[in-house]
């Protein structure tokens, strides 16, 4: 049985489940991009089962023992504390990241401002899209977390022109008992490619759900306050990282955008790569 | 300068990070927690406040900096009183306080 593959940007870990049907649930936390210039060290999880819960071995030595949902919260935590380990003194701005033609746009939203159902779009239009949940903020250049898509049932339907293999798309239960897909970047049929480099432009979101997509540009004191809101950083050397915020804010041209209808939101963004010198 | 004599003194606080960004600083209290943005000139008058210089001589030196013939004498105090209310510098413990 294959593995399931959870890189971060340092590491490759390797679930191996004792059945399919294990399998097909801890899929959620899967996230194999092509990170070309990123070696990873490739540490590997064994999960076997006993008295009816699952078993699994951490590279720590430490056992997680319950059911696949809490495998799956475990996960979550590890590659958080992965990434956060890895990059020491480095503020993560919460957002989407997306190559519009050569140009890398930022996506940030609020949780239900529809940036995740915007970069499923986007994916499907072609574009790559590098993550959905980080961008990590190096010194001299930004790298997307790997991670998939997370979107709730409700939202997928918004999205038209869905292709039938999504609905086989790994899900979890919600608190709420609604469903959560995660879906690959790869959904558009373009390979899942994340390379470090630079961010060309910030695209703050702002939910205008059943209207028409808006885009405007903003100042760089504006888009630093807001994406204040949405950054999280370090314990440590926080002057440093809100200072690399702050040149990002400054230097990178921001905009902010009515996010309703998809297709309109696409003409903005891709109007926004091609006007970046 | 209403509050703050020209002879009062000012220091710096401890636990206080500054991080130079191109049109000001970051400054980060471990305390508080907060995170705050100065422009060039209230960093100006934070740094000389490090240096445990006198509310006078600060507005004397903002003056000769930018060549100005009236001594920004409100906007100094409003910047000093906005650095002691954010905890980010102290009057100097020899200085009377505001």
């Amino acid at each position: 049985m294959r593995p399931i593959v959870c890189r971060t940007l340092r590491r490759e870990y390797r679930l191996h489940p004792p059945s399919d049907e294990v399998a097909s649930l801890l899929r959620f936390v899967e996230a194999a991009p092509e990170l070309p210039a990123l070696p990873l060290e490739v540490l590997d999880i064994p999960v076997r089962f006993r008295d009816g819960f699952l078993v699994a071995t951490m590279p720590s030595g430490e056992l997680v023992e319950g059911t696949p949902n809490h495998l799956v919260s475990a996960m979550h935590r590890i590659v958080l504390v992965d990434l956060i380990e890895g990059e020491r003194h480095t503020p993560f701005i919460h957002g989407a990241t997306v190559m519009i033609g050569s140009r890398r746009i930022l996506l940030v939203g609020h949780k239900g401002s529809g940036k995740s159902t915007l970069a499923l779009h986007l994916s499907l239009a072609g574009h790559d899209v590098e993550g959905d949940e980080h961008l990590v903020i190096r010194e001299s250049e930004v790298v997307a977390r790997p991670r998939t898509l997370r979107i709730k049932e409700g939202s997928l339907r918004l999205v038209p022109g869905l292709p039938e293999h999504i609905w086989e798309a790994p899900s979890i239960n919600n608190w709420d008992g609604s469903v959560i897909r995660s879906i690959s970047p790869t959904i558009g049929g373009r390979p899942w490619v994340i390379r470090p480099g630079n961010l060309d432009a910030v695209v703050l979101l702002v939910a205008n759900h059943g209207g028409r997509s808006v885009a405007r540009p903003i100042t760089g004191k504006d888009a630093f306050g807001r994406l204040m809101t949405e950054v999280l950083l370090p314990q440590g050397g926080v002057a440093i990282a809100a200072g690399r915020l702050r040149r990002i804010a400054m230097e990178v041209p921001a905009y902010q955008l009515l996010l309703g209808d998809l297709a309109t939101a696409e003409w903005h963004l891709s109007s926004i790569a091609s006007q970046l010198t | 300068m209403t509050g703050i004599a020209p002879d009062t003194k000012f220091s710096s606080v401890d636990g206080i990070e500054v991080n130079r960004v191109p049109d000001g600083a970051m400054v980060y209290q471990n305390e508080r927690e907060r995170v705050h943005f100065l422009n060039p000139t209230a960093l100006i008058v934070f740094e000389l406040c490090g240096l445990n210089k006198t509310a006078g001589e600060i507005e004397a030196f903002i003056a000769d900096a930018f060549g100005l013939d009236v001594a920004p004498t409100e906007a100094v105090k409003e910047c000093l009183t906005s650095l002691l209310d954010e905890g980010l510098v102290i009057c100097a413990p020899s200085s009377a306080a505001p």
